[in-house]
């Protein structure tokens, strides 16, 4: 069992891949944002990469241990402290009964991740322990986790004094500008040639009205092709309108003129067009990235993205480890 | 020696409650410990920046609206 | 119109959207259920599941089992078998639900709205108004006279879009402006020429004139008629609102809450494209069961 001292901002547990297959009943995947870091955590302490672990935002949380256990942080760096000790990141290290582990606020990236041997065994919701906060589903009793709770950890073994060496972590930047892969379409056809370079040539700032359901760009002005005036009225009344679709996870949704990247909480379906969907390979970025910081978008092939996604894959696996 | 107060998580600082409003504090005004001199946004939700102890706020080191990272000095105090 | 062939369309590395038209129009949807159905028949390795929507429907697959040109292929082979959508048959189960028309609770929402945010005709007389009826009690009348289809969810999970069956029930109505900041949970609305049912106190944006009792969502997941879900239903489910008195609903609210309510769910039926279609051009409306938003 852990305790919760401290929640931090909607700390919560999540597995990866997370809630599939009620998709067309309208649940979301969940699951954590920065699955690269994620899968690592868990790795590190001989857990399956897609264990539930737990996802700290920008501030995290301090629990208290009641029982010895293998844990890892990964992530954003939060500046652990284990009993006020710095606790080393992106390694596996054992921490005894009574012990405390504190998360501060983001230093570097967005999102830290904690993840425990035996992984935690809270109730599973539609065959995923991933809490979706906003319809109060999954996790502890639907939500993110709040200080007196006990979070329930099953038996797990974990070797302390593992690495995940630097090769293998994600690159989580501090020059506060990020460079995110873009596919093209389904709905690219509505956009006109200028508002294609402008959105592939244009920085765009990450809005603090984001969050794990949608990522809010503030940027400039889109245009549109003839296809988004000249349809039939049930679209609807603004360009960016259509017929209600099924939403891809990572589409950049076009809202009126303002793009929200439609990340792992996010809606199944609406009425707004998405011209370039986030592969999940730059999801990590997403998770990584503050408000207030720089989005770049650049333009790959589906193959290269599906590419990309196996390569970091290929990096969350128990031989890259090393010893501390 | 001044003392500063720092950001407690990163996101967008406000020093008003909402655009329409007043700035909590303005610079040389009194503030008691514990009082809110600002907002930070993040994840559509305001945190408080306040005061530990009571002083004078002597200038903001921050924009209104502006990015800021964790810990980083928001306002010195006297 | 209707595509020739549906369009397929990449959506990152892990989705397609298969578009079978532009317009609003049941036989769209009726060929995304259609296709969801062989595609979850066939069990494509690889293919995670399908979401339909009004006139597509969204693929999610494991690009490390099937690359994107097989899924393509997949899904066309499928598509060409289904033939004329007018072949398409769909499992469909037939949900009978207690409603209470121009109840007290979706009125005080309105007069509450009216109130704080911005003075509107009340619903049931702009739908009234909007659709040329005689008075509310033909509101009442003719909105319980069809059968809903469920053409998606969405929204908030377990929220279902309807489409009226009968085309002499297809009402039109504008969507609030600005939206409502609450909606009572069971409150029945319609925006643009979509009903729905909200699963939990919401914001909202559909003209609302009914409430029903019976929950569609449950976070527990331990309602039988839910079937191992949270919500109620599924793509290609019926609806048919049963009006009730205020005492009727007042008991059927009590069974909820002592757990001893049972659903009303018919599940012999599958409902035909080519009867449907018959049965829509004997009813004296266009044969391919056109609605206009």
């Amino acid at each position: 069992m852990i305790k919760v001292l401290k929640a931090g901002l909607e700390t919560s547990i999540q597995d990866y891949p997370g809630r599939y297959g009620y998709w067309n009943q309208g649940f979301p995947p969940s699951g954590p944002m920065d699955s690269w870091s994620f899968r690592l955590a868990n790795v590190l302490v001989g857990n399956l990469p897609g264990a539930a672990g737990l996802e700290c935002q920008f501030l995290g949380p301090t629990l208290s241990f009641d029982a010895d256990a293998v844990i890892a942080v990964t992530g954003a760096d939060m500046r652990p402290a284990l009993d006020g000790e710095p606790f080393p990141m992106w390694q596996s290290v054992a921490v005894r009964a009574g012990q405390t582990l504190a998360l501060g606020a983001a230093r570097v990236g967005g999102r830290a991740y904690i993840a425990v041997a035996g992984a935690f065994a809270n109730e599973e919701k539609l065959g995923s322990r991933s809490t979706f906060n906003k319809a109060g589903v999954g996790g502890i009793d639907g939500h993110s986790i709040k200080a007196g709770q006990e979070l329930p950890v099953a038996e797990g073994g974990g070797t302390p004094g593992l690495l995940v060496p630097n090769e293998h972590r994600p690159d989580i930047r501090t020059d506060r500008s990020w460079t995110i892969e873009v596919c093209a379409g389904p709905n690219d056809d509505w956009i006109d040639e200028a508002g294609k370079e402008r959105f592939l040539n244009s920085a765009w700032t990450l809005s603090a009205k984001s969050d794990r359901t949608g990522f809010r760009l503030e940027g400039p002005e889109w245009t549109f092709t003839e296809k988004a005036y000249k349809k039939p009225k049930e679209h609807g009344s603004l360009p960016s309108n259509i017929i209600d679709q099924g939403y891809p996870m990572g589409a950049i949704n076009l809202a009126g003129q303002t793009p929200i990247i439609l990340v792992n909480d996010g809606p199944s379906m609406g009425g707004f067009i998405n011209p370039y969907t986030v592969p999940s390979a730059a999801f990590w970025k997403l998770g990584q990235a503050k408000p207030g910081e720089r989005l770049h978008f650049r333009l790959v092939s589906v193959a290269e993205a599906q590419h990309l996604a196996k390569e970091i894959a290929k990096r969350c696996v128990r031989e890259n480890l090393v010893n501390a | 020696m001044p003392k500063r107060l720092l950001a407690p998580l990163p996101g967008l600082f406000y020093r008003r409650p909402s655009p329409e409003e007043a700035p909590f504090k303005q610079e040389g005004d009194a503030v008691a410990a514990g009082e809110t001199i600002g907002l930070i946004e993040a994840m559509k939700s305001f945190f408080p920046v306040e005061a530990e102890t009571a002083g004078k706020l002597a200038r903001f080191l921050v924009q209104d609206g502006e990015t800021v990272d964790a810990d980083q000095a928001i306002a010195e105090m006297e | 119109m209707i595509y020739e062939q549906p369009k397929f369309l990449p959506a990152g590395d892990r989705y397609l959207l298969i578009e079978f038209g532009n317009e609003m129009n049941l036989e769209l949807n009726f060929m995304a259920q259609g296709l969801a159905a062989a595609a979850a028949a066939a069990n494509i390795k690889g293919v995670i599941e399908t979401a339909p929507c009004f006139a597509s429907l969204l693929v999610h697959y494991e690009p490390t089992l099937i690359g994107y040109d097989d899924v393509v292929r997949e899904f066309f082979r499928l598509s060409a078998s289904l033939g004329s959508s007018e072949d398409i048959e769909l499992e469909s189960r037939l949900f009978y639900l207690p409603t209470h028309y121009l109840d007290p609770w979706t009125k005080a929402c309105v007069d509450d709205y009216c109130a704080k945010i911005a003075r509107k005709v009340p619903d049931p007389e702009l739908l009234v108004q909007e659709n040329g009826l005689e008075d509310v009690n033909h509101l009442v009348r003719l909105h319980s006279s069809s059968e809903y289809w469920v053409a998606s969810l969405g929204f908030w999970p377990g929220l279902p879009f309807l489409m009226a069956l009968d085309p002499r029930a297809r009402l039109t109505a504008p969507k609030y402006n600005p939206p409502r900041t609450h909606t009572p949970e069971g409150a029945i609305g319609l925006g643009g020429a979509a009903n729905s049912i909200y699963p939990v106190a919401t914001p909202g944006g559909y003209q609302i004139f009914a409430r029903t009792p019976v929950p569609i969502w449950d976070a527990t997941g331990k309602r039988s008629a839910f079937e191992g879900s949270l919500c109620l239903f599924r793509p290609g489910d019926r609806i048919k609102f049963v009006p009730v008195t205020r005492e009727d609903y007042d008991a059927a609210e009590e069974a909820v809450k002592e757990e001893r309510y049972e659903y009303t769910i018919v599940e012999y039926q599958k409902f035909v494209v080519r009867n449907y279609n018959n049965w829509v051009s004997k009813v004296g409306e266009a044969s391919n069961a056109r609605v206009s938003a």
